[in-house]
């Protein structure tokens, strides 16, 4: 298995590369039993352009770095993040049995769930279709 | 009977590809409180405390850690053994081995604890280890507790192999480092080489409460004198070994025998239990059933006077051509793997610094600061990519991001594993 971040060559079996730690994919990940399931996606104000997030039980959100090595699972610089004020790590999404919250990282620019503004590093409840923005990029919060 | 303990594992793939090549696998093999409860817990148990008072202990930091250690001396029972030993550069047995049937005696003396002189680590865990040893029995267990705030002078390697041989002896040693101008290999290599463990803590008000759980851990051991053992079959090869719960540590190859991994793993605290990470390599093989091997683990229950008791588990899997089948991935083994390669990576990334290679270094801690993030350890992320852009300013590592860093990810599994139990 070849890792597709380094290039070192790891042995089949390996789950993450022993050289830069990237995760290995040479087959399809396993559902862990608190993983975040079901199709739950964030739909970009006002283009309607959908992004589906990981399974992940924490989802990071904010602007991939690769000079500071910063690669959040959800990157938004496709859609209008640099110039929108995203920060690099601006969020994060946390699954809580059915519950999400959402939590700003200290983002340079803050984060708002239906325009009240969180404060850093303080979860709040996320329900679908409340409207989430990041600088100035909006979006709306579906969990199927 | 019901055994004392429990033993179980999980492997990285329960079905292994028929590829034509060896591969890798984990194991994860976790020890617990079994039927043993809550009953037999409260063993007593044979504590040395070994206590810096150099100079620099002056102040605020003498204060807690008196109050500190009177509360320890408060929560003994009759059944239990005290010494305390204190250094600067000379050592003081201020307090030789006993019943601590005077307490209020006890408490007077620790008020005698004066700051003065400097700092030399292994003649004082020298005469611990004396003194915990008049006290020691197969009954009890034995711990010495130290903590110091400074660096010792050129006897580094001098108390390493004291802290080998008080593993020999079954002292196990939790080595506390207090604020952040002590050496941290160095306390992390005596809690490793004694089969005990490390902290660190930031301010003279954490003492007390670093001392009061360490207290509740001696009294939540369950069982002494863990010796796990694993024999792999025919044409498997152990690769790497794993500690991840309590702290993680690397056991080494030291462990590893003609084809079967060995290690001793002390005293087993009834609430955290103990767990192991083994990456072995695999042969290539038909379809159908393979044996890997065989775990068997053995334990003293001084509480029940058990010596010995013995468990085993066969470890068999699949090799199969089903995909199906063979995609799947265990996801807490997947878990634990990924926080141990976060550990590795840290702990490379330190060593490339205290090697004087600055720019592996910072591209380590950078990678290492990507990884960290992803686990959505935030806090442990800004930290290496503060001391990797240290690094790349042509300035060196600073003392608290190097003990962050490797004190945390040391914890990362142990967080993990904790936080599946309570799913549960």
């Amino acid at each position: 298995m070849i890792c597709p971040e380094c290039k070192q060559e790891n042995m089949t079996g390996a789950l993450f590369c022993d050289e830069c730690g990237a995760k290995l994919k040479a087959e399809e990940e396993p559902i862990a039993a608190s993983a975040v399931s079901g199709n739950v996606k964030i739909v970009l104000k006002p283009s309607g352009e959908e992004i589906s997030l990981p399974d992940k039980t924490e989802i990071t959100m904010g602007r991939e770095d690769p000079v500071s090595g910063i690669f959040p699972d959800v990157d938004f610089t496709p859609y209008g993040g640099d110039e929108g004020g995203v920060s690099r790590l601006h969020a994060k999404i946390v699954k809580e049995g059915d519950v999400y919250k959402i939590e700003d990282l200290g983002s340079t620019n803050a984060t708002a769930v239906n325009k009240q503004r969180l404060s850093p590093h303080t979860p709040v409840m996320l329900k679908s279709g409340d409207e989430v923005r990041f600088g100035k990029v909006t979006f709306e919060f579906k969990a199927a | 009977m019901a055994e004392n303990l429990n033993l179980n594992y999980t492997l990285s793939k329960e079905c292994l590809p028929v590829s034509g090549e060896s591969q890798l696998l984990y194991t994860l093999i976790e020890i617990g409180a079994g039927q043993i409860g809550a009953a037999t817990k409260g063993m007593p148990f044979n504590l040395a405390l070994l206590l810096d008072r150099s100079g620099s202990m002056d102040g605020r930091k003498i204060e807690n850690l008196r109050e500190a250690v009177k509360n320890v001396v408060d929560s003994l029972s009759e059944k239990d053994r005290i010494s305390i030993v204190i250094f600067d550069d000379e050592v003081e047995v201020l307090l030789s081995n006993q019943a601590p049937t005077d307490k209020a005696g006890i408490k007077n003396k620790i008020d005698d604890i004066i700051p003065r002189g400097g700092t030399q680590i292994s003649d004082g865990l020298k005469k611990a280890i004396e003194e915990i040893k008049k006290g020691a029995s197969k009954d009890m267990v034995s711990r010495i507790l130290l903590l110091t705030d400074g660096e010792t002078w050129d006897d580094e390697k001098k108390c390493e192999e004291l802290s080998a041989e008080a593993k020999k002896a079954g002292v196990s040693i939790t080595a506390v480092g207090l604020g952040d101008e002590w050496n941290e290999n160095l306390l992390i290599s005596i809690g490793e080489k004694s089969g005990g463990d490390s902290y660190w803590i930031e301010k003279p008000e954490d003492i007390m409460a670093r001392f009061t759980s360490e207290v509740a851990g001696l009294r939540d051991v369950v069982a002494t004198n863990l010796n796990v053992i694993y024999k792999l079959s025919k044409g498997v090869e152990p690769l790497r070994i794993y500690r991840v719960k309590p702290m993680i540590s690397d056991l080494g190859r030291s462990v590893v025998g003609s084809g079967n991994i060995s290690v001793s793993l002390g005293e087993v605290d009834g609430a955290v239990g103990q767990s192991l990470l083994v990456e072995t390599i695999l042969p290539s093989k038909d379809a159908g059933r393979f044996r890997v091997g065989q775990i068997e683990i053995s334990y003293d229950v001084p509480s029940k006077g058990i010596r010995q008791e013995k468990i085993k588990a066969d470890v068999v899997l699949n090799f199969s051509a089903d995909q199906a089948l063979t995609a799947k991935v265990n996801a807490k083994v997947m878990n634990v793997v990924e926080r141990v390669n976060a550990f590795k990576l840290q702990t490379r990334a330190l060593t490339e610094a205290r090697l004087g290679n600055t720019i592996a270094a910072t591209k380590k801690l950078q990678v290492a600061a990507t990884r960290l993030l992803e686990l959505g350890e935030v806090e442990l992320a800004k930290t290496a990519k503060m001391e990797a852009e240290n690094l790349a300013k042509g300035g060196s590592l600073t003392s608290a991001g190097t003990k962050k860093l490797q004190y945390e990810t040391r914890r990362l599994t142990r967080k993990l594993l904790d936080e599946i139990e309570a799913g549960k």
